[in-house]
């Protein structure tokens, strides 16, 4: 869907990407009353006028702890949230760019959102990077994605090694890039330790290769006699899926961007349970606005699991 | 599927021209394409009966299943091959004991009923498959199960999934055993295990992955159904509730389906 506020073609420019944010915040009526408090005045400021043009994820002091906004409730945040990060190729038609500009404003889209969720005590996340139906697409797109991928990760672990943000990755490495994969190493075991927010990348990921490899692992314990073939059950299966890195696998709320309305293949076992959220933005766009719509209406369900709520 | 009623001729006309009506507009949806198997998540029958202020426990679900009959027949009408519908989940056994047995006793009532039309000849070509751990099930229910199985075999015209103590998580266990007990049987390495040896273990591989996934009640979850078969389906969700699914509703989601479709098509021949 072509978004309504048609911006020129132009270079792309980052700050004007951000200035655009803003405007639209302002626009918001729920938002205006945030933005008139000199403390968060301030500290938009600090991120989009005077720093320079790369924006850096940025956890500043414990006073922005408490900036949820005020729709939402503290006790009722989902504990994981998940992300298809779709409509980069889109977005960047749609203003005349390239589609590795589209993905670049999509890193910067996926900074906002750690940074968000690091404040407002969601402890896992999970994004959807790069998924094993994407390599029918251009060699030229897969080599960029995977260079950005190692340049963000360069430029930002350390930044997020600070602010205690655990990294995992998931997915089938085998076909990565060894550059790649040796960041992707170095930064996990950098981070291992950390506690204040896990971000797990899925690249190379698909539901049914997670579930298939599990059940590999599982066939070869069973091969080796470590286990019976009677005592597989679902925990089983849970440990050995390559979600069982983090102490919250079951993604409370699942949000899909630019409109469409599939899973496409990410995160089978694991969605049971999850509320899911379709938003009509491009990626890009999603931003804050985006996200607390999602989490509003994530904090208006009713769940059930099954059961009944009398 | 018609039930044995008497009808007065007033019925009889207004009932041939709203199928008259519909011949119409099912043939104008079908110039584009049929989904091959739609899902329905059948949510929302007890709030049903809250809001009608019906009688019984499970006045809801028999609202449910008069619903169930008439789209059964849409799809009949429109050209759908199968239909799969979520009756009852693992986690529906969840709820209080009096509630699962009064669902329990209507599913055996209404199956019963199926028989006794299949036995007289009048299924309309519509073959019935349960799916699920129907080990769980009691024994009566499960014998009436596999009766009625058996009848509608031969079937083609119509084919219907009923779900029943299904869940995904309990569908890919079930899976990843049979798939182990084949593999480790045949001496094969657990390497050798693919997906579609875990596929045909699941207890939907007879039926076509579902193509548009219509989930009725206003929520929006997947609740355990078909997470796999559905990774690439269109996810419907509609405020109505399952009693109050209608004709236009259908339309509607086949309609939408249609529009995805297109650019979905346009998206794999770019790709």
């Amino acid at each position: 869907m072509l978004s309504l506020r048609v911006r020129p073609p132009t270079s792309f420019d980052f700050r004007r990407f951000n200035a655009g944010d803003l405007e639209r915040r302002w626009r918001l009526s729920r938002d205006c009353f945030l933005s008139f408090s000199p403390k968060l005045e301030e500290n938009r400021g600090v991120r989009f006028g005077v720093k320079s043009s790369k924006s850096e994820v940025s956890f500043t002091a414990a006073e922005e702890e408490e900036t949820l906004p005020e729709e939402l409730q503290p006790e009722l945040m989902p504990k994981h949230v998940a992300i298809i990060m779709d409509g980069n190729g889109r977005w960047a038609k749609n203003r005349g760019l390239q589609p590795w500009d589209g993905h670049r404003a999509g890193v910067e889209a996926l900074k906002e959102i750690v940074e968000l969720c690091g404040k407002w005590g969601i402890q896992v996340l999970t994004v959807f990077a790069f998924s094993t139906d994407n390599w029918i697409r251009p060699r030229i797109e897969i080599d960029f994605l995977f260079s950005l991928f190692e340049r963000a990760l360069k430029s930002e672990f350390q930044n997020l090694a600070e602010n205690n943000v655990r990294i995992s990755i998931i997915g089938d490495s085998s076909k990565l890039p060894k550059s790649l994969l040796r960041v992707i190493n170095e930064v996990e075991e950098v981070t291992k330790n950390n506690t204040r927010l896990q971000l797990i990348v899925a690249v190379g990921y698909s539901g049914k290769y997670d579930v298939l490899q599990a059940c590999r692992g599982i066939a070869q314990r069973v091969k080796d006699g470590e286990i019976g073939v009677e005592e597989i059950d679902e925990r089983l299966i849970e440990e050995e899926l390559e979600t069982n890195c983090t102490e919250f696998p079951y993604p409370d709320l699942l949000i899909r961007t630019s409109g469409e309305l599939r899973v496409s293949n990410f995160l089978l076992w694991q969605l049971a349970y999850t509320e899911l959220f379709f938003a009509q933005e491009l990626w890009p766009d999603f931003g804050r606005s985006g996200f607390i719509e999602a989490l509003t209406s994530f904090q208006q369900r009713q769940r059930r699991f099954g059961g009944r709520k009398s | 599927m018609n039930t044995r009623e008497e009808v007065g001729e007033f019925t009889q006309i207004s009932n041939a021209l709203m199928s008259l009506m519909r011949k119409f507009i099912f043939k104008v949806l079908r110039v584009g394409p049929i989904p091959t198997n739609i899902s329905f998540i059948m949510d929302g029958n007890r709030r049903f009966a809250k809001k009608r202020n019906l009688e019984g426990l499970d006045a809801g679900h028999r609202a449910g299943f008069i619903s169930v009959k008439y789209i059964l027949q849409y799809c009949k009408e429109i050209g759908v091959p199968y239909v799969t519908l979520y009756a009852f989940g693992m986690d529906n056994f969840k709820r209080g004991p009096e509630e699962v047995k009064c669902v329990m006793d209507l599913m055996l009532e209404k199956v019963e009923l199926t028989i006794d039309q299949a036995v007289s000849g009048n299924m309309n070509g519509v073959r019935i498959i349960f799916a699920g751990d129907l080990n769980s099930l009691n024994e009566r229910f499960r014998a009436a199960t596999q009766k009625l199985m058996k009848l509608t075999e031969e079937n083609r015209d119509l084919i219907v999934v009923v779900c029943v103590a299904y869940s995904t998580s309990v569908e890919i266990v079930h899976a990843v055993r049979d798939s182990c007990v084949r593999k480790c049987k045949n001496g094969d390495g657990p390497v050798a295990l693919e997906l579609s040896d875990v596929e045909e273990c699941m207890y939907t591989s007879v039926v076509p992955v579902p193509d548009l996934v219509i989930r009725t009640g206003g929520g929006d979850r997947l609740s355990n159904f078909m997470t796999w078969q559905t990774s690439r389906s269109l996810l419907h969700r509609t405020e109505a509730l399952w009693p109050e699914l209608g004709l236009w509703h259908l339309v509607w989601a086949i309609l939408k389906f249609q529009r995805m479709q297109y650019y979905l098509q346009k998206k794999k021949k770019f790709h």
